[in-house]
């Protein structure tokens, strides 16, 4: 057996060879279609909350839990993917059925999760986002969710 | 298995007169001698990491891992703990191993896991066309230093003995048959061991005809004592003009890495580990 961080051939044998690396380059992007279908086995968007609110937080990561807390309080839902490349499709629109306000947690000052909702091309209607280094408190939170579902 | 059997249809890009081959040709012998004395060559895993060394793996038909460059070492110490049965050799190259990789050496070292280490120490960093590396004499003018570095380099081998190594060798590529000895005494040392080889990159850093004036061949040296192979290692600082001692420096047989892990986890919990575990369980 033979592992190898450059590019090779079938054997394992670094190549610098353009014809074959083109077909390896092929090999490879057709591993993330069968990945995809095997990710379909898995749990991998959680939905919290109020299941059949029309309001829904998305987040990731460590925001969960003040996302599901507040969720708790206001009687609305969370969407948190757990994976987001080969991004769960399916299961993230059928988490989204009956939503028709998504509000986008995010601890960056770029809105990372909104921009890749864009790119494959779902909607988000606001924005929640905090940079400056420290969590969501519950009580900001519930402010700034407040102030965007006014 | 004979050594021919060892080669593969990869092309050679090594250019010619390189360090490289005596590492090769020492490697197949010894591969071929373990062989015969009854280690499956399917037991046997190398390592490279990344630099003109690691095309080693390349040329060799047994099970390799090409690895990132300064990071042969994890790589190699993982195939092991994840099998121990099997024999791990890993090749890297000073800018490697002795750079950007050197912690991962240490704590290596420091675990006495039972993997080989053998460095290419051509102390020049040939393919990326000739800047120093940490093992570049003072004054060095390469591709990065045009008016030579201002800084001393660092003797591997000292820091390896600090480390915890329990056996070192240095050899070079000139001198196929200590290589041979020293290789085959490092895989089957039970710990983790170190050979250093001065091999010449030829087209960057010829140094062929300094070490060549420079080489001795240690006697009547004990490998078990600590400052004596420690004082030898001192010897020669790859910097100033000095003897430059070659064969085994240190040995010593200690308990490894797998040794004490896989007895830890094989030992009954006691009821200590088991009311923790019981603790987890409920508040989790």
């Amino acid at each position: 057996i033979k592992v190898n961080s450059y590019e090779h051939d079938e054997y394992g044998i670094t190549t610098e060879d353009s014809k074959q690396t083109v077909l390896m380059q092929d090999k490879r992007m057709q591993k993330e279609k069968y990945l995809q279908e095997e990710l379909e086995k898995f749990e991998t968007v959680k939905v919290y909350g109020n299941r059949d609110a029309s309001v829904s937080l998305l987040c990731w990561g460590s925001n969960k839990g003040v996302c599901v807390e507040l969720a708790e309080r206001l009687g609305i839902k969370v969407i948190q993917p757990l994976v987001l490349w080969p991004f769960p499709t399916e299961q993230f629109q059928s988490a989204l059925s009956g939503v028709k306000k998504l509000v986008c947690v995010e601890s960056n000052a770029t809105g990372q999760l909104t921009r890749l909702m864009k790119m494959l091309g779902f909607n988000v209607d606001g924005q929640i986002l905090k940079y400056d280094g420290r969590p969501f408190s519950f009580d900001e939170l519930e402010a700034r969710t407040r102030g965007i579902l006014k | 298995m004979s050594q021919t059997n060892l080669g593969t249809y990869a092309q050679n890009t090594w250019c010619p007169g390189c360090g490289n081959f005596a590492i090769l040709n020492a490697i197949k012998m010894v591969l071929g001698e373990l062989n015969a004395e009854g280690v499956p060559l399917e037991n046997i895993v190398l390592v490279s990491g990344i630099g003109c060394h690691a095309k080693i793996v390349d040329y060799l038909n047994v099970n390799s891992f090409y690895s990132i460059h300064g990071r042969a070492v994890p790589a190699a110490e993982g195939i092991k703990l994840a099998n121990p049965d099997v024999k791990v050799i890993g090749f890297a190259g000073d800018g490697d191993a002795y750079g950007e990789g050197i912690e991962h050496l240490v704590f290596a070292a420091k675990r006495n896991i039972d993997i080989t280490m053998i460095i290419h120490n051509n102390r020049v960093y040939g393919l990326t066309t000739g800047q120093y590396t940490p093992t570049s004499p003072l004054s060095f003018r390469g591709r990065s230093t045009p008016q030579g570095t201002a800084e001393l380099p660092i003797n591997p081998l000292e820091i390896m003995l600090a480390s915890g190594a329990t056996y070192l060798a240095r050899g070079t590529s000139h001198g196929i048959e200590l290589l041979k000895k020293i290789f085959k005494e490092a895989i089957l040392h039970k710990g983790f061991s170190l050979v250093d080889v001065l091999q010449v990159c030829v087209t960057y850093f010829n140094m062929y005809d300094y070490y060549d004036k420079r080489v001795y061949e240690l006697k009547d040296h004990n490998s078990q004592d600590y400052y004596q192979a420690f004082n030898k290692i001192r010897e020669w600082d790859y910097d100033k003009d000095a003897p430059i001692a070659l064969g085994t420096f240190y040995k010593k047989e200690i308990p490894t890495f797998e040794d004490r892990f896989f007895l830890k986890k094989k030992s009954k919990m006691t009821d200590r580990d088991l009311k923790i575990r019981e603790l987890l369980k409920r508040s989790i």
